[in-house]
């Protein structure tokens, strides 16, 4: 997929710029699977309470994105990098808003398992840490309990734990996780980064549920006719009926 | 603790709303465990004798959604509207130190959308896990708790006060118990409300096969919060009502004293 090569271009923009103007944007350590073992979970979900959350990530009332940008172009994705942009877990008590993005390079994912691999993030089953998510709205809503962060839970676990999880389900070339803390309008600035991705999922979506080819009334019929991607995704499906 | 679910059944106007609510604050102030309360009436009595404003019910999020479906716009498929059932309902419970309270609103006016319906009863159910107690404030009948609530409660705790008429209608909703049309649970047992003296509690047992859990004696202080429209919480603990409310609670195996 070429669709958010340009996307990712913007992104590495705007992450000069946070630089630019002093934001704390942090390089977090890839390869501490170790620190990832003491949160594996139960195989059920956790939920965490009010009570017993340290903090709020993407909380309904403050900004939150989760976002899939797939590549085939692999030297656009710093593979194992994990970035932050703000504060960390343990340095943030009450809600943070949240924007959780992952670069993936692969030149064998499908155009249609772009939807599973977006699913696929909102999937973690670390201890302490609970996840509710619309992936239609590309909304995530975490909580991390206290206990979790006094046993260490920070971004490094979170994005080691997102790595091991993806590269496990899926084949990919490279990986790079970035995470932005730092305010709201921060995060809301993304919205402009993954309009595509929001529109191409919703594409993606109509066609597989509704088999409805019906161009002409189509509210997606734009981001089809630009990305080529879903032509081709839709003329498979086509010939497959 | 293992966690429990007890629900609250009767008649309209028999005090289900303040036993449930009493039963909330005694085992809130304790402070041991985390509690569930849901308030499965429709005429939302519960939240605000528990002194929580409901933003959102679980009946706001599914005609949300059916507003959605019949505007013919896309709802994804069953995992897509399951994290949205699940984040919806989540951001409806309002959380309160070990409390948590979730609204069930009113019952559903037309059309039939079984899945939705079967979708968050099992957000519920799956929700209640995570706590020690869950104590669900039910409707005048008993057909909602299982249809929108969840299918099997550990005790089912039926009250009436005095009169005929609300005797008669826990009798019927024992029989539906015994008879597997309601609510699965594992035990039955009455309150009888507003009691004058002990002897009408045993003529009352003379003429009904329910398990006795207590009785509650007449208590002006509870008309005088429900008729000023005060929330519980600050009910004095010593007041008859509740000293017969912590009793009850004995009796489900439930102590709310600190010791």
């Amino acid at each position: 997929m070429k669709a958010f090569d340009q996307d990712i271009t913007r992104l590495r923009k705007y992450i000069a710029q946070k630089r630019e103007i002093g934001q704390k944007v942090r390089c977090l350590n890839s390869q501490n699977g170790e620190a990832l073992s003491s949160f594996s979970g139960e195989g059920k979900p956790s939920i965490v309470l009010r009570e017993d959350t340290w903090v709020e990530l993407g909380n309904p009332e403050t900004a939150s994105l989760a976002v899939v940008l797939l590549t085939e172009s692999l030297a656009l994705v710093n593979d194992g990098a994990i970035s932050l942009v703000g504060p960390d877990i343990q340095e943030a008590k009450g809600m943070l808003p949240f924007a959780q993005i992952l670069l993936v390079g692969s030149t064998t994912v499908k155009d249609e398992d772009y939807r599973k691999l977006n699913s696929a993030q909102y999937e973690l089953d670390l201890k302490g840490y609970m996840i509710k998510s619309l992936p239609s709205r590309l909304s995530i809503w975490g909580r991390v309990s206290k206990d979790s962060v006094q046993d260490g839970l920070s971004f490094e676990v979170l994005g080691n734990a997102l790595v091991d999880s993806l590269r496990s389900r899926f084949d990919l070339q490279s990986l790079e996780v970035i995470f932005v803390t730092s305010n709201e309008d921060d995060v809301k600035e993304l919205g402009d980064i993954s309009h595509k991705a929001r529109r191409i999922l919703g594409a993606m979506n109509k066609m597989v549920e509704e088999l409805s080819f019906n161009c002409s009334s189509c509210e997606y019929s734009d981001v089809c006719s630009e990305v080529l991607e879903l032509k081709k995704m839709r003329q498979r499906l086509l010939e497959s009926r | 603790m293992e966690g429990k679910i007890i629900a609250v059944c009767g008649k309209g106007g028999v005090g289900k709303t303040f036993l449930t609510a009493a039963m909330v604050k005694l085992l809130v102030d304790k402070g041991d465990w985390k509690i569930l309360a849901i308030d499965a009436d429709p005429s939302f009595g519960l939240a605000p004798v528990l002194g929580v404003k409901v933003k959102k019910t679980v009946d706001d999020i599914r005609n949300d959604l059916i507003d959605t479906i019949i505007k013919g716009e896309r709802t994804g498929d069953k995992s897509e509207l399951l994290s949205r059932l699940d984040y919806e309902v989540f951001d409806a419970l309002e959380e309160n130190a070990n409390l948590a309270v979730l609204a069930i609103g009113r019952p559903e006016d037309e059309g039939c959308y079984c899945q939705v319906n079967d979708l968050l009863k099992d957000i519920i159910e799956s929700l209640s896990k995570n706590f020690d107690l869950v104590l669900i404030d039910g409707e005048a009948g008993i057909e909602q708790i299982n249809r929108r609530v969840m299918k099997t409660v550990d005790d089912l705790v039926l009250i009436s006060d005095t009169s005929a008429k609300g005797i008669n209608v826990v009798s019927a909703i024992k029989k539906l118990v015994d008879t597997r049309k309601a609510v699965e649970c594992r035990r039955v047992g009455l309150v009888i409300n507003r009691v004058g003296s002990r002897e009408v509690v045993d003529r009352i047992l003379n003429g009904v096969s329910l398990d006795l859990l207590g009785w509650i004696p007449e208590d002006d202080r509870v008309r005088e919060y429900d008729f000023n429209n005060k929330p519980i919480t600050d009910f004095p603990e010593t007041s008859p009502s509740l000293v017969a409310v912590r009793q009850i609670l004995e009796e489900l195996g439930l102590r709310s004293d600190s010791a």
